[in-house]
């Protein structure tokens, strides 16, 4: 059998060798700059992406720097309302609302009231409830004053009924129930 | 003739020209014995990178004219190739030259066929240079190599252009017709350089053969031309009829830029047309055509290859190029990268800390102006008061107050309800504007009272709606 060699005639096999050497180099040198280059592309590409991604985490973070400092402006305006006061317990604040020479000086029933609060509510309500006959309507103003003046959140009447009594007694006929409202901290 | 050694033919042996030609180097010889060609095939193997040229200069070739009748293309080649068959199996090595019309004749395609009639004078050298797988270029009969020298002789009468030329070389006298730049006939006839008579007879005798034999008409004018050196044209025409020229072989040697030769050899002219001529007709060879075909072949697989390497080579260092650039740019991605994980640090220290998440404040401060409005009745009581003193007359006689902080759709609410003196129709549409004035309140009567001001009345309920906290 002839080898596959000695069938190549012999004025074709010298350009046959010196055409596959220079095919193959030329073949080899292409593939390798191919290679680096679309190894070049790649890593670019990725690259580019990771940048696009930091970028965006950037404006992110930016954002996130203007909330806080909008929610401090925030936090500083609930505080100016009163309503970042720790909350009291519904007795406890009976008895501080009793305290007032206002309430104590009409003999107005002060007692604990329920606020009826929701757990998705982002403020606590506590109660009290304020009944009792006046003399006068610009007692109950005073009243109101010396409640909020007890800082234990936004005083804020839930209900009040001011009525003009028909009998002998002090003419001004008050059933209110307010609520301090406080922001509910926890999570 | 760049790369090319000339090989010379004769019936007395091959003369191997040196490359390029020298007057201190003779041509080597070899016989056609035994010995010469076992001589010759081992100089072939010392010169295995050589090309050669073969120049067949023997009087054994018959030229014989075969005119073709009037056909397409495709029926003439199909003629052709039976007629070079049918010759091939008399003589494998012929040249076929095509041969115009004469001038005057009737259009006719005629073909050329010269014929060598002793192929074994060639075959055992071409045989050595097979063997030695020698790359030959061309093999040539010597009268088809002169045909560039024509443009170089004086132009011959007539419209048929015809020329008989005499030349000598180492072989003998060589007598050739040439109609125009083509060759109809030529004859070698051995003779000693100098012998001027016989010369001058045997061109005489071509000329009677050729009116014999009908390779020429008749009346065709019929330059007669010798090529010899100078000093013998004296005697050539002494012994010429008066219609021979003589040319004068070293300013022919110069037109055509061959060395000027030393005798009366035409030889070194014809090898100088070899070498600066390519299209010169050339005998054919069935095997080394195919040598010939497959040289060329590799030759274009070289060039193919090498031009495909050359291209890649180029594309690569495009491609590096541009690779380079690419990782360049890479380099400054990379920075950038680091000054933005540097400038995401810092963003990310500089966010303020807040006591509860910033969406919870958002949430609570939303509801803010709600509240404010809810908690403050004492303006609005004020703002209440303020309308009451503007009308005396009217007294409240109880106040309800309603605000859920928990519904952010509901705003705080105030029912009043008013006792009014019966002799003032309008006046409960009056107190109600001024409330609305001086509270900025929604009024509206309660629980389907209304503001009708026609009948008297003595009670009314209003109810206020505080969407805005009130002054």
């Amino acid at each position: 059998m002839t080898p596959p060699l000695a069938r190549i005639p012999p004025p074709l096999r010298r350009p046959l060798a010196i055409a596959g050497t220079a095919i193959a180099t030329g073949a080899t040198l292409l593939a390798f700059a191919l290679h680096a280059h679309h190894a070049a592309q790649d890593e670019h590409q990725a690259l580019r992406q990771r940048l696009q991604q930091l970028a965006h985490n950037h404006q992110t973070l930016l954002a996130r720097q203007a909330d806080a400092r909008q929610a401090l402006a925030e936090w500083a305006d609930l505080r100016q309302a009163g309503l970042l006061a720790d909350t009291p317990s519904h007795r406890l604040a009976a008895q501080l609302a009793a305290r007032p020479a206002a309430a104590s000086s009409t003999a107005l029933r002060l007692a604990p009231a329920p606020s009826h609060d929701t757990p998705e509510s982002p403020f606590i309500l506590v109660g009290i409830g304020v009944q009792g006959r006046l003399a006068h309507d610009g007692h109950l103003l005073n009243l109101l004053e010396e409640l909020g003046a007890l800082k234990l959140g936004l005083l804020v009447p839930l209900a009040c009924r001011v009525e003009r009594a028909a009998d002998d007694g002090p003419p001004i006929d008050i059933d209110c129930r307010f609520a301090w409202v406080s922001l509910r901290r926890d999570t | 003739m760049a790369g090319r050694t000339l090989l010379h033919l004769t019936r007395d042996g091959l003369a191997w020209h040196p490359q390029p030609p020298s007057d201190a180097t003779p041509p080597q010889r070899f016989s056609p014995t035994h010995d010469g060609l076992a001589r010759f095939a081992e100089h072939l193997a010392q010169h295995t990178t050589l090309r050669f040229t073969l120049l067949v200069d023997v009087p054994d070739e018959f030229f014989t004219v075969e005119p073709l009748p009037k056909l397409s293309a495709g029926d003439r080649r199909a003629l052709l190739a039976r007629r070079r068959e049918r010759l091939a199996h008399e003589t494998p090595y012929f040249t076929e030259a095509p041969l115009p019309a004469l001038a005057g004749d009737a259009p006719a395609d005629d073909c050329l066929f010269a014929s060598l009639v002793r192929p074994d004078q060639l075959k055992p050298w071409l045989d050595a240079l097979r063997h030695a797988n020698a790359a030959l270029t061309g093999i040539h009969s010597a009268p088809f190599a002169a045909l560039p020298l024509l443009r170089h002789l004086p132009p011959p009468p007539g419209p048929a252009q015809a020329r008989l030329v005499a030349s000598l070389g180492p072989a003998g006298l060589r007598v050739s017709c040439y109609t125009g730049p083509h060759l109809r006939f030529s004859r070698l006839t051995p003779a000693e350089p100098h012998a001027w008579h016989t010369h001058v007879q045997e061109l005489l005798r071509t000329r009677q053969h050729l009116a014999s034999q009908r390779l020429l008409p008749r009346e065709t004018p019929l330059q007669l031309l010798f090529i010899a050196p100078q000093a013998a044209h004296g005697a050539i025409r002494q012994l010429a009829p008066p219609d021979l020229d003589c040319v004068d072989l070293a300013a022919l040697a110069r037109a055509c830029g061959a060395p000027e030769p030393p005798d009366a050899d035409l030889t070194p002219l014809l090898h100088r047309t070899l070498a600066r001529h390519r299209r010169i007709p050339s005998i054919h060879t069935p095997g080394l055509q195919r040598q010939h075909t497959l040289r060329r072949a590799g030759t274009a697989l070289i060039l193919g290859a090498a031009l495909f390497a050359s291209a890649a080579g180029v594309v690569a260092y495009g491609t590096l190029d541009a690779t380079q650039t690419t990782r360049q740019d890479i380099d400054r991605l990379r920075q950038h990268i680091a000054n933005a994980e540097r400038a995401i640090a810092q963003a990310q220290a500089a966010i303020p800390p807040t006591s509860m998440p910033p969406e919870r404040i958002h949430a609570a401060h939303q509801r803010l102006p709600q509240l404010l409005a809810g908690s403050q009745p004492t303006a609005a009581l004020h703002a209440i008061s303020r309308a009451l003193t503007r009308f005396p007359q009217v007294s409240l006689t109880r106040l309800d107050w309603s605000f859920d902080p928990h519904d952010t759709h509901t705003a705080p609410r105030l029912d009043l309800r008013l006792a009014l003196p019966d002799a003032a129709p309008d006046l409960a549409d009056a107190f109600t504007q001024a409330l609305r004035e001086q509270t900025r309140a929604t009024v509206s009567p309660i629980d389907g009272d209304t503001l009708d001001t026609d009948a008297p009345r003595q009670r009314l309920g209003l109810r206020l709606t505080f969407d805005t906290p009130p002054r």
